[in-house]
């Protein structure tokens, strides 16, 4: 234990902001334009899971954080920081599950008819993640080239995952569900906070929205038709 | 013998050549660098290295690579010569893969690498890995990175030192961590080298480890002599060098300050600071040249900074 007290976060960042945040522009730059269509992706992801089609939002949902996994954790993450490839895995677990239930909760799947407190964080969370976070990096003066965007960076991706998961899941499955994303807000609010990114403590708000969204729900409206 | 390279016998060359000085300890190579010996076996190195945490791990980004390749080429224009690396760097071996080759030469690289894996049956597997991937056969030195598996790894070094398959063998710590179990390896093991954390604002390391290295003939890697960067950036930013350190030595940079105090300690072989800015590079390797802090003036340094 005494050995963990001298550690720092940055300690566990083996790489500097500048290279990381170019590696955010690169794999933008590489992608273009296929942004336009993962964004559209996400914002059907979110529509049908609003309207109770759990189990088509769940088929793109899961198509997102698969690729994001693969393409961005895997493929780039992975060579500036060894753990890239774990949580490039648990992107796809975290698919498989969204998939998974979005099947299992399609059999009673219910539109929303009654603005909840789930329901308002999940939808803050969706537009917050797709059509919000590409604004983030020209709002903080990091240009346009360095926005995120969901479907082929992480970040948005989580968050949005996030909000589309209290859309259309209940129970333990939204549990599950959450699990990595949230994971994942956590992990890169930590690096961004070691590279001195002032949109890190957005991550944690995003973390913290979701879990007063799923506690809310998991407590006072386990079982009913309302998102 | 037979495992002996033409590059490792141009450096025992070197090494007989910077040998022939007026003074054993510490000796000027042609550029100004100084050079201290590895007391196993004699052989000066340049004082000041070049650690690669952080700064080298570029990934595949080619702008960067060149960009790094650049640092490289002014480290070795000054006389540098020991590279350290790690497997948990990242990409930052590969990208010493990518600068040599670009350069065209490993001379004058002194190449440090560790081994970082708990399974201790893979020690000749993964120091394979490495040569691969920095194209260079055999390292100058292979260390236990942070002790992981040391007892496995240490038997397997040992044995690949003495077929040549790695020049000096060593071990690694850093942040002062497990320094008890690191002084019990520097006292029972044959190592030819120590990596440690030792710095202006770190010298744990003061009070047992670097006596215990000059005991026992151990070369020291002084490694984090910025204290992870903030410690030189803000002296930088806000204050100004004491007049009297450019009048006791041959000090005119915050770079000089704090890498002569740690590399004129008599234990300490050389420091290996970190940076992806030839500007900065040229800093670093200035404070390789010219007169050096004496023990007086070393404790009037480290009250300097402790007042500020």
């Amino acid at each position: 234990m005494d050995d963990l007290s001298t550690y720092a976060v940055a300690d566990f960042i083996p790489f500097t902001a500048d290279v990381y945040f170019r590696l955010i522009e690169r794999v933008s730059a590489a992608w273009w334009p296929l942004h336009l269509l993962t964004v559209a992706v996400g914002l059907a992801a979110a529509g049908l899971a609003w309207s109770g089609r759990a189990r088509i939002a769940g088929g793109l949902l899961a198509a997102a954080l698969a690729w994001v996994g693969a393409t961005f954790l895997v493929g780039e993450y992975a060579q500036l920081n060894w753990a890239g490839t774990w949580f490039g895995g648990a992107f796809v677990v975290g698919a498989a599950l969204v998939v998974l239930f979005g099947f299992a909760e399609s059999r009673h799947g219910r539109p929303v008819r009654r603005i909840s407190v789930p329901g308002l964080a999940g939808l803050t969370l969706a537009v917050v993640g797709v059509p919000g976070y590409p604004f983030i990096a020209p709002l903080a003066g990091r240009g346009w080239a360095r926005a995120e965007v969901f479907g082929i960076h992480p970040d948005p991706t989580a968050v949005a995952a996030l909000g589309i998961a209290l859309l259309m899941l209940r129970g333990y499955r939204l549990w599950l569900a959450a699990v990595v994303p949230a994971l994942w807000c956590l992990v890169s609010a930590l690096t961004l906070q070691a590279l001195h990114a002032p949109w890190a403590e957005m991550l944690y708000a995003a973390v913290g929205v979701a879990l007063v969204g799923v506690l809310w729900r998991s407590l006072a409206d386990p079982g009913s038709g309302r998102v | 013998m037979s495992n002996i390279t033409r590059r490792q016998i141009l450096k025992l060359i070197a090494a007989g050549a910077a040998g022939v000085t007026l003074n054993p300890a510490l000796a000027a190579a042609p550029t100004g660098m100084l050079r201290k010996p590895i007391p196993s076996s004699g052989e000066r190195i340049p004082v000041i290295g070049m650690g690669t945490w952080k700064t080298f791990n570029v990934g595949d980004d080619r702008e960067l690579r060149l960009a790094r390749t650049r640092v490289l080429e002014e480290f070795f224009r000054h006389g540098g010569g020991m590279v350290d690396c790690s497997p948990m760097y990242g990409s930052s071996g590969e990208v010493m893969g990518f600068a040599l080759e670009q350069l065209g030469t490993t001379e004058p690289l002194f190449s440090a690498e560790k081994v970082w894996t708990d399974d201790g049956s893979e020690t000749r597997a993964e120091v394979a890995e490495l040569e691969s991937t920095w194209d260079v056969a055999p390292f100058d030195l292979m260390q236990i990175h942070n002790l992981v598996a040391w007892q496995e790894h240490l038997e397997t070094l040992q044995e690949m030192k003495q077929q040549g398959s790695v020049r000096y063998i060593g071990i690694t710590t850093s942040h002062g961590r497990r320094h008890d179990e690191f002084e019990r390896v520097m006292a029972n093991e044959d190592i030819d080298f120590v990596q440690l954390t030792y710095s202006i604002t770190s010298r744990q390391a003061e009070r047992r480890l670097l006596p215990l290295a000059r005991e026992r003939g151990i070369a020291v890697i002084a490694n984090m002599p910025y204290d992870r960067g903030p410690l030189i950036k803000g002296l930088k930013a806000r204050e100004q060098l004491p007049d009297w350190a450019g009048q006791e030595f041959d000090c005119s940079t915050w770079a000089d300050f704090l890498l002569k105090f740690i590399v004129s300690h008599p234990s300490v072989t050389c420091a290996i600071p970190a940076t992806s800015r030839v500007d900065h590079m040229n800093e670093n390797m200035q404070a390789g040249a010219g007169d050096m802090p004496g023990l007086e003036l070393r404790e009037r340094m480290a009250r300097h900074i402790e007042s500020l």
